[in-house]
Parts: structure tokens; sequence; C-alpha cells
């Protein structure tokens, strides 16, 4: 099965797959994965144990999903720059204090440990939820499942135009990036930026150009306000069961790291 | 600047997300009556354009990055309850769909791009340009400043969520951060100029918070898109901004490498002892539950120190513009009469009007 | 007796509102640019006309007013209605504009949703809704691209999705800018076969002659602003003279069949005439 497109932040249109999870009504995937993530983040990052299981819940998703896991794990990285900032930042935080260890020069204290485990382990099955719910749902489903989970109709619809127009905008943009950098130009220092300025003032001129355009179109073909977007599957038995599943085996987890936590 | 799952803790993310929460839900309804069904489609093309242009990356001082943010931009173009539409949006499908930015830190992505950084910025520009001349030159560096300014206290608002979750130690992360972003932003102020100089040239309807007359805006460019005296202006400007930033960034550290210690002090004195935690370590609590007037005070330095750094850099610009605020363009060539040609940016048989 | 009772006669019914009616139409932009200035032409349900014209003309401008989206001053009507903010919602129904940039016009995330768009405003059924939909896209022959993403389509596709959009509103008028632009020959066959086809009032703006003379009867040029001629289509294409007055010009080596008599839109030539 064909790895879901990186480029694209939702899953591709013409990606085909059967696995379960990809077949769900999109309510059931976004109320289950971010009813996951705020369960994930509450959790007392002692409870190392805890966040194990949660790994273990994610990883049966993936697998549940067909996803492959190196593109899942490539995914994941965008994590790691934040995890490291953390990183550089612990030995400032507690000089004193009971136990530590010694790296180089810096001291870094069980409790720094922790906090850094605390951001990178909630941060990254943050992250992997997240990927699990945007490679199983196409675009128009997290719309239509967000419009029935009773999102304002201005959001909806404005996500929508900028779903459909953000394609055009990162074409212009790879398009003018490789213009410039055809004739040998490498941005090396912010002297550079008026150029950025110029580029996206093109872009933008031409985007403000499109959007009355499709408004135009849009009153043309009787809009007044409203759009009723098509609807989609109904939330069945495999929605229930799926749901069901993720918010009880992490709510379970959850309290049991509260009851037995600092393990 | 989009802050992870796991960065914030709870009652930081309930609290901003609260916060952000009103804010966006009373933008909608304002937007939904003030400017009408019209600007959705408008709406929905900044956003698209805020999402693309935030996925350019530009470097800052060779080995870091920065992007483009767009709270101005859109505030500029779309006022602010539009605009922090707009920023959540984008915020919100970055969170989803690229996994940019945590969905349990979404109330605070939101509060510092799509409501600090909006409706202070906004609170500024509009505060400057009464203060300014009422030029295009004024109306532009109010514009700049806000830009500057608005990147400037997203970061400060992002690196003080993280540090009351105990994510980072204030002391040295808020110094940093800021810095950092005093760089950023200026290549935020620029790019917000110069898009919206383009737009002012080419179409100068759409730019809801230019309250000049429309002339005003013809006489910014012989062609649409090259801000001709904003050459001189901008160079200037970045030239004085940077002078600034890099004297505000020396004497910031100072007080970076002394908060540790007054940190380890506070420590030292309390038997700050974390073991029972069953949250993140070390709360931070709000300034109003410290005793210790040391440490109170090192957050309070760090604050003030921003705060004069920022109003330096407003009168060190506003100074600069007025000594380079006289020079007067090449008038464009559709001076009074010359009808022979569309204005630039209007053809008709592209349907490009209404 | 055959006299004393009176004759029934039949009630004479009043004949159609043409489709347009212009008088004396200004239109300006806001910074004061005049664009339309009096424009007088009537157009009578089922013919088929081009607007034809150089650019900077005033077509797309006039284009735009044949359905409200612009209002200038002087009298237009459409189908009879003046055109009023209280007539608009019942003139977009019936007039269908298909713009010259498909992009525009496919806005949301699939296509039967962009085909639906037109007839969910117009408030009709699900089930009434579905089955236009899958006539739209089959009359334009694009049946089962309906859960395709509009992004992912050739341009001739959109092209042609576009036009489904409009013709799933059942326009009575049909409204065409610049049809054949960025097309190439097969799909700029495809398109004219498809509109050729249609019973409805066809309107072509355009400045490809030879698509105007495939499509259309009857050709009004429109330049600085008026019209400045109204007849026959090849009355117009054949005057080279008027045609170079106002910078328009038939591709060199078209031939224009030459047809004594005038089926809709076939071109049995008798005789063929040499433009040069």
């Amino acid at each position: 099965m064909r790895a879901p497109d990186r480029t694209t932040p939702f899953l591709s249109e013409t990606r085909t797959g059967g696995s379960l999870v990809r077949r769900l009504d999109a309510r059931a995937k976004i109320l289950g994965m971010i009813g996951f993530t705020m369960v994930v983040v509450t959790t007392p990052a002692r409870a190392v144990w805890a966040f194990v299981l949660y790994a273990a819940v994610l990883a049966f998703l993936i697998g549940l999903a067909r996803l492959p896991l190196r593109y899942v794990l490539k995914r994941a990285l965008v994590v790691v720059p934040f995890v490291l900032v953390v990183a550089i930042f612990l030995p400032f935080f507690h000089k004193s204090g009971a136990g530590g260890y010694s790296l180089g020069g810096a001291r870094v204290t069980g409790e720094g440990l922790l906090v850094l485990w605390n951001a990178g382990a909630k941060a990254v099955l943050g992250v992997l939820s997240m990927i699990v719910l945007g490679s199983t749902t196409t675009f128009a489903e997290m719309v239509s499942g967000f419009e029935r989970l009773r999102a304002p109709n201005v959001f909806i619809l404005i996500v929508s135009f900028m779903y459909r127009y953000s394609f055009v905008f990162v074409e212009e943009a790879l398009r003018m990036q490789r213009a410039m950098a055809s004739r040998n130009y490498r941005a090396r220092w912010l002297w550079n930026v008026p150029t950025l300025g110029h580029m996206l003032s093109a872009l933008f001129l031409r985007s403000y150009g499109r959007g009355e355009r499709v408004y135009v179109a849009m009153l043309s073909r009787g809009y007044e306000g409203t759009v009723r977007l098509g609807n989609g599957t109904a939330f069945g038995l495999a929605e229930t069961v799926f749901l069901g599943t993720i918010l009880g085996l992490v709510i379970a987890i959850r309290v049991s790291a509260s009851l037995w936590g600092a393990g | 600047m989009h802050i992870p799952d796991g960065f914030v803790d709870v009652p930081t993310a309930v609290a901003t997300g609260a916060v952000s929460l009103g804010v966006v839900a009373y933008s909608v309804r304002r937007t939904s009556k003030d400017l009408g069904e019209r600007t959705i489609p408008l709406l929905g093309v900044t956003a698209a354009f805020i999402f693309a242009a935030q996925m350019l990356n530009f470097p800052v001082a060779g080995g870091t990055s920065g992007h483009f943010l767009g709270a101005m931009l859109a505030v500029a173009l779309l006022g602010p309850w539009a605009a922090s539409i707009v920023l959540s949006v984008v915020l919100v499908v970055q969170a989803l769909g690229m996994a940019d930015g945590g969905i349990t830190a979404m109330g605070a992505n939101v509060f510092n791009m799509g409501v600090v950084a909006v409706f202070v910025g906004f609170g500024l520009f509009y505060l400057l340009k009464k203060l300014l001349p009422r030029t295009l030159t004024g109306y532009l560096i109010s514009l700049a400043l806000a830009s500057w300014v608005s990147v400037v206290l997203a970061s400060t608002a992002a690196s003080l969520e993280l540090a009351v979750s105990g994510t980072v130690p204030v002391g040295v992360a808020l110094p940093a951060m800021v810095s950092v972003h005093m760089i950023i932003g200026l290549g935020e102020a620029l790019i917000t100029t110069a898009v919206v100089t383009a737009v002012l040239a080419a179409r100068p309807d759409l730019v809801n918070s230019f309250d000049l007359p429309i002339e005003a805006a013809r006489r910014t460019a012989a062609r649409p898109g090259v801000p001709a005296t904003g050459r001189t202006r901008f160079w200037s400007f970045v030239v004085g901004a940077l002078v600034v930033a890099i004297a505000l960034a020396v004497f910031i550290s100072p007080y970076a490498s002394g908060s540790p210690d007054g940190l380890e002090r506070v420590a030292a004195d309390k038997g700050f002892e974390t073991a029972a935690a069953q949250q993140p370590v070390w709360r931070f609590s709000p300034l109003g539950d410290y005793q210790m007037p040391g440490v109170g005070g090192e957050r309070i330095a760090t604050a003030v120190a921003g705060l004069i750094g920022t109003v330096a850099l407003f009168a060190l610009v506003l100074l600069l513009g007025r000594a380079f605020g006289r020079r007067r363009l090449v008038s464009a060539p559709q001076a009074a009469g010359g009808r022979s040609e569309l204005p630039p940016g209007r053809s008709p048989d592209r349907s490009s009007t209404l | 007796m055959p006299g004393s009772y009176p004759t029934l006669q039949p009630v004479p019914h009043s004949p159609p509102p043409p489709a347009v009616e212009a008088r004396d139409l200004h239109f300006a932009y806001p910074d004061g640019t005049a664009v339309l200035r009096g424009v007088d032409f009537t157009i009578q349900q089922g013919e088929s006309v081009a607007i034809i014209g150089p650019n900077g003309a005033g077509k797309s401008t006039l284009l735009l007013h044949l359905n409200g989206i612009l209002r200038g001053t002087g009298d237009l009507r459409i189908l009879g209605l003046p055109v009023e903010t209280k007539n608009l919602r019942e003139i977009r129904s019936r007039v269908g504009v298909v713009f010259q940039d498909p992009e525009d016009q496919l806005f949301l995330t699939s296509v039967a949703q962009d085909v639906a768009f037109g007839p969910a405003n117009m408030g009709l059924e699900k089930d009434e809704v579905e089955t236009r939909v899958k006539d739209a896209l089959a009359a334009v022959g694009m049946g089962g691209f309906e859960d395709r993403a509009a992004h992912h389509l050739s341009f001739g596709q959109k092209k042609r999705v576009a036009t489904a959009t409009v013709l799933a509103m059942h326009p009575e008028v049909l409204v065409l800018d610049e049809p054949s632009s960025n097309l190439d020959p097969k799909a700029r066959h495809q398109l004219v076969d498809i509109v050729r086809g249609l019973p409805v009032t066809k309107i072509v703006v355009t400045h490809d002659l030879p698509v105007a003379y495939e499509l259309c009867e009857r050709a009004l040029i429109l330049a600085q602003g008026r019209i400045v001629a109204d007849g026959p289509i090849e009355a117009i294409l054949l005057d080279t003279g008027l045609l170079a007055a106002n910078d328009l010009e038939l591709p060199h080596g078209f031939a224009l069949p030459y047809s004594l008599e005038r089926g809709a839109g076939s071109c049995s030539g008798m005789m063929t005439q040499r433009m040069t």
C-alpha cells in the first residue's frame, strides 16, 4: 500500500485503503484521537509505564490502520526540535536539588529529566495521534465531520476555501523558489527578505484576485451566505466500538496512573 | 512558534483555551455582522496565503530560521476580528493536518498568534496611525512597527506559557526566545509592509485598515509591488532596528545569567522539594503569589526591558521616519487625467473586478 | 343562431420576454473609469449570440451585468425581470454563467459537491440534487467523476466540470466567457459539441471568432463601451473592414464556410470565401 502523500496535509483523495479505520466515520476518529491526546496530556509524567501503554494503544491503531511505520515515524520527527530545546535548557533549571547527573559541565537533576520526559512523551504521543487521524481521513471527510460536530459555519467555509487554494499557493510558492534558485539566489542573511517580500506580494495579489473571482462564481450559482456541504457516513456500531474502546482504554490507563501512579 | 502537546500544563492550556475561545467566538459574530458574507471567500484566500507563506522559512543569523506569522498582514487587510478567525483556522488546520502545534496546546497557540499578536498588534497599529503623520509613510511605519511587536509579543507569550508550565526556565528561555524573535520580527515587518504596499498600489479598496484618501495609496509606487520610496526607508529602518535589537540582546543577557542564580537562591531558601509532583515539576506561579521580591523582580525586569526596548525602537524608527519621510516619490503614471490605460490590477477581461 | 353567440376567441398569449434587453446601459468603476457607455441591444430567447470585441472593450464587465453581479445605470431586463436585488435569486437560477477560468468555479472539495452547489442553493431536495449532478456530469462526459477532487483534473476536464456546475441548475440562458481559451483542439471540439446541443439561449463572450462562428448565429461587436455592430454572424465576420476597425481579425487562412441556409450551427458549405 502506497504511503500517504507527505506534502498534503490530509490523506490525498486518490489513496485507496481498505483498513477498518479508514472506513470509519470521521467524527469517531476526530473525537477518539483528540480525546486520546487530552487524556494523555493530563497524565502525570511520573507514571512512565502509563505512557508505554499509551504508545501500545497507538501502535495497535497504527497497525489497524495499516499505516507504514516508517512513514509515521518520519512525520513524527517534527517534534524533535522542540524537545531538543527543552533538553538544552534543562541544566538551567535546578542547579541544586536532590540527585542529579553531570553531563559535561552541566548538571541535570532527576526533576529536570522528568520535565524532559513529560514534554517529550506527550508531544510525541500527541503528534502520533494526529498523524493517525490525518492519515486515515480525507480532507472532505474531516470537514464534514467537524460540520456535523457543529463547528461554526464560518470556520467550515474558510477551511474549505483555504484547503482548495493552499495547493495553488504552495505550487506557486515552490515555483517562485525554484525560479529564484535557478537564478542563483541563495537566501543568506536578513537582507534578502525584501525579495521574499516581493514574492509574497505577488502571491498575495494573485490570491486576492482569485478570491474575488471565486466569489463571483459562487454568487452566480445562487450563493447567499450558507453552504450546505455534502453528507457523509453514519455513526454506527463500528464507530461506537472504536470510540468506546479507545477512550475506555486511555481513561482506564489514566485512572490507574492516578491510583497507582508514581511507580 | 507552534507549541506541541505536553509543553504547556493543563491549567495554562485551559486558561489560554478559554480566552481564545471567547475571543474567536466573538470575532465570528463580529465578522458576520460587519463584513457580511461577501468576505468569506476573501477570508479563505487570506488564510490560504498565510498558510502557504508560513511554510516559507527565511534564515536568521545563518543558522536558525524563522517563519512568517501573518497576524498583522491579516489585520491590515481584514481588520482584527476577521484576522483572528483567519489565524485560528490556519492554526487548527496545521495542528490537525500537519501535526504542527499540539491539540491540547491549541488554546495557547491561538492565544499567542491569533489573539495577542492580532489584537495587541492592532491596538498598537491604531495608536501609531493616530500619532504619526497621516500620510502613506506614517501608515507604513505604523504597520511595520506593529508587525514587529506582534511577533515579539507572540513569542513572549509563548515563552511565558512554557515557563509557567515548568517546561523551560523563564530566566533563560524568555530572553533567548524573545531576542531571536526580535530579529524574526524584522522579517515580518518587511514582508507585511511589502505585501500591503503592493496591495495598496493595485487595489487600495481592499485594505480594510487604510483610512487615508485613495490617492495616497497610488503615490506609493511607480510599479505595483515595488515600494519605491520604501527602499531607502526600509534600509534605514532595518539598520536602526538591528542596532537596537543587538543592543537589547547584549543588555538582556546579563539578566539571563543572573536569573538561574536567583532561582537557585529561592530553591535553597525554600527547601524547594518537588518530590511529591503529581504535576509537572516546579510550578512557577503567577506573579501575584510571589513573596520573593528577588525572583519577582527578575521577571519584571525582563518584561520591562522588553518594553523599554520596544519603546526605544519605536522612538528610533520614528526619528528615522521623520528624517527620510520627506522624500517624495516618482508619481505614478495615473496622475490626474491619464485614463488611457486601465489602473493597475484592473483587467476586466479577467473578471478580476467587482 | 350562428351569429348570436359571441365567438370564443383564443386569448392571445403574450410573447415570451426577451432573454436580455439592455437600454442605455452605463457602468463605471468606483475610481471613475467608464467602461460601458450606453449599451443597447436585445436578445430573444432561443437565440445564440456572440459578443465579440477587443480586450478592454468591456465584454467581461457587460457579462457580469447579465446576472446582476455588477449593476450599472440604465435599463436592463433579464427574461423580463429588471435587475434588482429582489429579482437576483431568480435571475441567477435562470441565467447560468460559465466563467473563463474553471479554477474559479471549482471551490469545494469534490466534483460532486461543486456540481451540487448550484442546485442546493436553489433549495432543491437531496434526491433531485443528486439526479441533477449525475445528469449534468453525464452531459459533459464526466460521469463517474463525482468523488474526485477538482484539483486533480486536467484543464479540459475542469472546464467540463465547471460547465456541469452551471448546467445542473437547468438555466434558460447560458452565458459563456471565453469558452475556448486554453483548450486543446480535442477539448475545444468536445465543449462545442456539448454546448451546441443545448436548447437554451446562448450568449458567448469571446474574441475567438471561429468558435463564435461555430456556436452562434448572431454577433454583437462591443467596442469602447458601446455596441458598434449587430447582425448575422456571417455578415460581421465577412466584413474585414469592420473587424479591423475594432482590432479584430480572423485567424490567418481561416476559411469561413459560407452557407446560404443556416441551420442550428450546421455549416453546410456551398461556397467558400477566402479571407486574406
